[in-house]
């Protein structure tokens, strides 16, 4: 018998068939965590608001928002070696534009251990495959925050005039950021260099020439060898990895890469993810990280579209109709692999055949 | 085909007319009638009329590409958006305003009567100033003459109503004028038009 599957479970399904391909195993945890694991890494969270409760013996708990921050705590370092794992679970937030807690399924992946430049493509690469996998129509929009961290370093920057550089940069805000240079009186020959990295869109394959026409010679040698690694390295399926400078996350729990995808006709981002040492060093843990989530919340709005049909036939009987051809029919069609729904009135859903087999006839 | 949301009401016209000097004319959107919608194959822009407070959640949501919308509300309601662009129109002031011989005193509480209590929180945060937010939804003014709130915080063009009603300025929090503001996602896809039409506008500007 063909299994019927919901869009949304095709996708899992063939998610996780593309990251188990790519040598990853699931991560399966538990839907509460201690509260205390997220207080201590709030900023790391998409919403600082965690839904908390006492259980039996006093501990605070949390409906876990996260699900990284559990993998980080369980992850281990051995030279060489990288520990990587994949989930599909859900987590309990506020979603992102309605501000109200909300229970989000998530799938993503984690990759954590001793990571090289090929590690790191690959984490990207499956962020390619799995945003193509959603539509083709998307675009993964890539940064590196060593670029900004190179930036606010020359400009000496102090922490509340670096926060605000931030917040200005991701929203893609010229005129304040004008502002705030004037104000700080930092070289307004970086916040011309500022401007045209903003306004720079190109692919990763051309992100390190692009870079050397720009002449930035404050930029970290090794953000540029990372970035002329990630461009050897990346192939013609991920030519929807673009450069955009206004992609960032929080510098103290993410260096390096940083990446949100998006996928045309839906209005904010489907996946986000980035190369998390910070927070590993935070949480007293050895190594490198880098990993994605897919916010399955924002897909239901494509998702939900494909699934417009309620069924395939709705079979219509009433009282004059014998229950055995009731039966025999559901069971007929069935086995011609459509959905039946037996109704004694129709119910308002969309099917794409009507049966009609009131008075006891069937005259199909 | 760009989706734009202007604010109804002079800020809006306004923009408009900026808009149709930089070649994104709609006629349909001059005609006297009672439509929200307007629409120009030609120059690829379909503008709708909306309440200026939900400018950010038409754009946010991707109901609109683009908006127009004052920095009071983008300051007050935080929306994860793109902001492309300072019109350099609709430009006033959130302010503090209260009675002339209002004397502050840190010994107790401020009682601080507002529309926009994220604004006014987030400016006597940076002060340590303990305050009460009172929300109100409009005559703001009215607050402190009845005794409701020790001062308010409030936007102030030429500051004439809070002087017919006794009060005056006693602090200006921002500068506020409108901004385009654009959803990131819709940017993403619609690049070149959005920032033609951006540097469009901006030489309308200067």
């Amino acid at each position: 018998m063909e299994i019927t599957l919901k869009e949304h479970e095709k996708l899992l399904y063939t998610l996780r068939e593309l990251y188990r391909q790519y040598g990853y195993h699931s991560f399966r945890m538990s839907k509460f965590e201690k509260y205390e694991l997220y207080a201590r890494n709030k900023d790391f969270l998409v919403s600082d608001r965690v839904i908390t409760f006492n259980d039996m013996n006093g501990d605070l708990l949390a409906l876990k928002p996260d699900v990284t921050l559990s993998i980080v705590r369980n992850a281990s370092f051995r030279p060489g070696w990288k520990q990587k794992l994949y989930y599909q679970e859900n987590v309990y937030r506020p979603s992102g534009s309605s501000r109200q807690f909300r229970e989000i399924m998530q799938c993503g992946l984690e990759c954590i251990g001793d990571l090289d430049s090929y590690d790191l493509y690959e984490v990207l690469h499956l962020a390619v495959k799995s945003l193509r996998t959603i539509s083709e129509k998307s675009v993964l929009s890539v940064s590196h925050l060593g670029i900004l961290k190179s930036l606010l370093a020359v400009l000496g920057a102090n922490d509340e005039a670096q926060a605000e550089l931030m917040q200005l940069v991701a929203a893609r805000n010229l005129h304040e950021l004008a502002a705030l240079f004037t104000r700080e009186g930092w070289n307004m020959a970086r916040l011309k260099d500022l401007e045209a990295l903003l306004r720079l869109s190109c692919s990763v394959k051309e992100l390190p020439a692009e870079l050397n026409a720009l002449h930035l010679d404050w930029l970290n040698p090794s953000v540029r060898t990372e970035l002329e690694d990630l461009s050897a390295l990346a192939c013609e399926e991920d030519s929807i990895l673009c450069f955009d400078l206004s992609v960032i996350n929080d510098i103290h729990y993410y260096n390096g890469i940083v990446f949100q995808g998006f996928v045309q006709d839906l209005y904010e981002k489907v996946l986000s993810g980035g190369r998390y040492d910070s927070l590993l060093a935070r949480m007293q843990r050895k190594g490198s990280a880098m990993g994605f989530a897919i916010y399955f919340g924002v897909l239901e709005q494509i998702l939900r579209k494909a699934e417009s049909w309620d069924g395939d036939l709705l079979l219509l009987y009433d009282e004059r109709t014998p229950l055995t051809l009731v039966r025999d029919m559901v069971e007929q069609k069935q086995r011609e692999g459509c959905s039946v729904s037996a109704q004694r009135c129709a119910d308002g859903g969309r099917y794409h055949e009507i049966l009609d087999i009131r008075g006891g006839k069937n005259d199909a | 085909m760009l989706d734009i949301a202007l604010p109804k009401g002079r800020l809006g016209d306004r923009v408009y007319g900026m808009l149709k000097m930089a070649g994104y004319e709609c006629p349909s959107i001059e005609q006297p009638d009672r439509r929200l919608i307007f629409e120009n194959p030609e120059t690829g822009v379909r503008y709708f009329w909306v309440k200026p407070s939900d400018v950010t959640i038409y754009v946010e949501h991707g109901a609109a590409d683009l908006g127009i919308a004052g920095k009071d509300i983008l300051l007050e309601n935080r929306p994860e958006l793109f902001e492309l662009l300072d019109l350099k129109t609709g430009i006033c002031r959130m302010a503090v305003a209260g009675p002339g011989d209002f004397r502050d005193s840190r010994e107790r509480t401020l009682r601080v009567a507002t529309k926009f209590p994220h604004i006014a929180g987030s400016f006597y945060a940076e002060k340590s100033r303990d305050v009460e937010l009172i929300k109100l939804n409009g005559s703001i003014e009215l607050a402190p003459i009845l005794g409701l709130s020790d001062v308010i915080v409030d936007i102030v063009e030429t500051g004439k109503t809070l002087a017919e009603n006794g009060l005056t300025v006693l602090e200006t929090v921002c500068p506020i004028s409108a901004r385009l503001v654009a959803n990131p996602a819709s940017f993403r896809f619609k690049t070149e038009e959005i920032d033609t039409l951006a540097r469009k506008l901006e030489e309308q500007i200067s």
